[in-house]
């Protein structure tokens, strides 16, 4: 598994569990979690992530503010919702913002990993297109 | 027999008047058929004479069993506005409608 850096925003500890122990199981080494939208920007700035996995309901800063804020600052992170929120307008919000992914809560490993999988793709496609 | 429209008499087997010439009963929209001024439907075709509007009889008698229904008649204006309320909720019950992860994977497809 190539070094891909990775940053879980969750207001849930258990959801930052879940999700880093999936992650670990796929081979991915370079994890880091924040509890918040602001302190997860902070971290995206510093880490620039390949991979974000956003909560949608956040306090300080909810997850579109922050998946806004971050694509806008480094439009090449792919960034998966996981969120339990599942309003088609709110989700297209979402969308719309720049999300590539969508997890809706609760989830099983299979999905999560079929995801990831894609989202990794779609990563590898974008470096090659740069390279 | 009275005519409806200039009440001269006429035989009772005519079905126009000898003098105006308008049929002596009420005629059906689809076959043409002139049945009697009381009847409902076309004794030809079955087609529901109250829907027929080619005469003022017939007319008339489409407004009272609307009326009798309580059927309201919308102004073309109307019509529109309704049919823009009726999109617009339409919208609105769209955008609230909850999804599931295979709705979803099709969104971001």
């Amino acid at each position: 598994m190539k070094d891909y850096r990775v940053l879980i925003i969750d207001d849930s500890a258990q959801h930052r569990i879940i999700i880093s122990k999936f992650l670990e199981r796929m081979g991915f080494q370079n994890i880091q979690t924040s509890e918040d939208g602001a302190s997860g920007l902070e971290k995206a700035r510093s880490l620039k992530p390949h991979l974000v996995y956003l909560d949608g309901i956040m306090p300080t800063m909810d997850g579109l503010t922050a998946l806004q804020e971050i694509k806008k600052e480094n439009p090449a992170t792919i960034v998966i919702i996981s969120s339990s929120l599942s309003e088609k307008e709110k989700v297209l919000r979402f969308k719309d913002a720049g999300a590539s992914f969508y997890l809706l809560k609760p989830y099983e490993r299979p999905l999560f990993e079929e995801i990831t999988h894609k989202a990794l793709a779609m990563i590898e496609a974008q470096e090659k297109s740069t390279s | 027999m009275k005519c409806p429209h200039c009440e001269a008499e006429n035989a009772g087997d005519r079905k126009f008047c000898g003098s105006c010439g308008e049929p002596m009963g009420v005629q059906c929209d689809r076959c043409g058929t002139v049945n009697e001024s009381h009847d409902k439907y076309c004794g030809s075709c079955g087609f529901a004479l109250v829907h027929s509007s080619k005469t003022e009889k017939n007319a008339e008698l489409l407004r009272g069993e609307q009326e009798s229904l309580g059927v309201k008649q919308y102004s073309e204006r109307e019509i529109i506005e309704l049919m823009s309320l009726r999109k617009k909720m339409k919208k609105e019950e769209d955008s609230s409608v909850s999804l599931r992860q295979d709705d979803i994977n099709k969104l971001f497809s």
